[in-house]
């Protein structure tokens, strides 16, 4: 007894992330499942974060508009997105603990120059983010990409991957979409 | 060539004016930055605090123990920052600083609270370890009481056994 007591079998530590549709579930996440975004057209996800590292946590969840051109982040290296994130929400998360928060989101200002559409301007859960937030060709294959980060006590700093078993796990997700030209 | 004593004056007022307004614009625009950059220093602190006050209850929580609440102030301070960012980018200086305040009274309260959650925290981690250690006699008592018991059972349940053919035997004889 005192043997299992004090050599408790050995459990996996991870984090989880995931976007649910309007409704709660993973589905639905355009307005009648059209993912071609016009301007000012409010998209209503849910995201959600899970903790399983069986300790506290300092979390940050970084949104951030990418095109098809701009690397993801890569998984097997443990490098995030080389992008900037746009917006961040940050939480404490218990041992076990389930965050979820909703991100409502519409696009308020587009430009085009060539064949390229800009995103100028974007309300999130209704902050305005201005700036020449990302481009795509003809408006086709913009993402948003959310990063996990958390904070490291031991090495005083974000971190945005982990190792378990000499693989480097990292937690992230994304969603692409379209905007249609104003 | 000589200046009369007006002319003289003027130039010196001149002079004086010049001074002056070489001053303001110095002033002005050391203020206006300092400012801007006390603003962020203040942010900058924040972000210092928040993190001395994860740290301290991510040591509560390795150490075995417990603050929820303590957790959950310092969630609503980290809401507070995000305001305070939101505000500030919107340029709503006096806003940003009301929610400043706030977090960091928030986080004031979290790290003059933390100390005591850790000491219990150890306390509990120590009573832990005292009730496992104690716990260890009482199971090699429980363990060699039921090993004799059983072996007692056995060997009872043998010599019934063995008298109960004794018995048969003699019936047959």
């Amino acid at each position: 007894m005192t043997y299992v007591t004090l050599n408790p079998p050995a459990t996996e530590h991870f984090f989880a992330t995931w976007i649910l549709g309007a409704n709660g579930l993973a589905e639905q996440y355009f307005p009648n499942d059209n993912a071609n975004i016009t301007l000012g057209e409010q998209i209503n996800w849910t995201l959600g974060v899970y903790n399983a590292m069986a300790t506290l946590e300092y979390v940050v969840v970084r949104v951030k508009l990418l095109n098809s051109t701009i690397a993801s982040p890569n998984e097997t290296s443990g490098n995030p997105s080389p992008s900037y994130s746009i917006f961040e929400f940050t939480r404490v998360l218990l041992p076990n603990e389930t965050w979820t928060f909703p991100f409502v989101w519409s696009i308020l200002n587009v430009t085009e120059r060539g064949n390229l559409t800009i995103i100028g301007k974007l309300s999130i859960n209704g902050n305005m983010v201005n700036g020449t937030l990302a481009e795509a060709l003809l408006g086709i294959k913009f993402r948003f990409v959310f990063e996990l980060w958390f904070y490291d006590v031991n090495m005083n700093q974000f971190a945005f991957s982990w190792t378990t078993a000499n693989t480097h796990e990292s937690a992230w997700t994304q969603i692409w979409f379209n905007v249609e030209k104003p | 060539m000589y200046w009369s004593i007006h002319q003289r004056f003027g130039k010196i007022m001149i002079v004086e004016a010049i001074l002056l307004a070489l001053t303001i614009i110095s002033v002005v625009g050391l203020i206006l930055p300092t400012a801007n950059t006390q603003a962020s220093n203040e942010l900058d602190s924040l972000t210092v605090a928040k993190l001395q006050a994860f740290t301290k209850l991510a040591i509560v929580y390795s150490s075995g123990g417990q603050a929820p609440a303590l957790v959950d102030e310092l969630n609503k301070a980290l809401n507070l920052v995000q305001e305070a960012k939101i505000a500030e980018s919107n340029g709503n200086a006096t806003e940003a600083t009301n929610f400043e305040n706030q977090a960091r009274s928030l986080i004031s309260d979290v790290l003059a609270r933390a100390p005591l959650a850790q000491l219990q925290a150890q306390h509990e981690a120590f009573n832990r370890v005292l009730f496992l250690v104690a716990s260890i006699p009482v199971v090699v008592v429980i363990s060699t009481a039921t090993f004799y018991l059983g072996l007692r059972t056995w060997t009872w349940y043998e010599k019934m056994k063995f008298l109960e053919m004794k018995i048969v035997e003699n019936d047959e004889e």
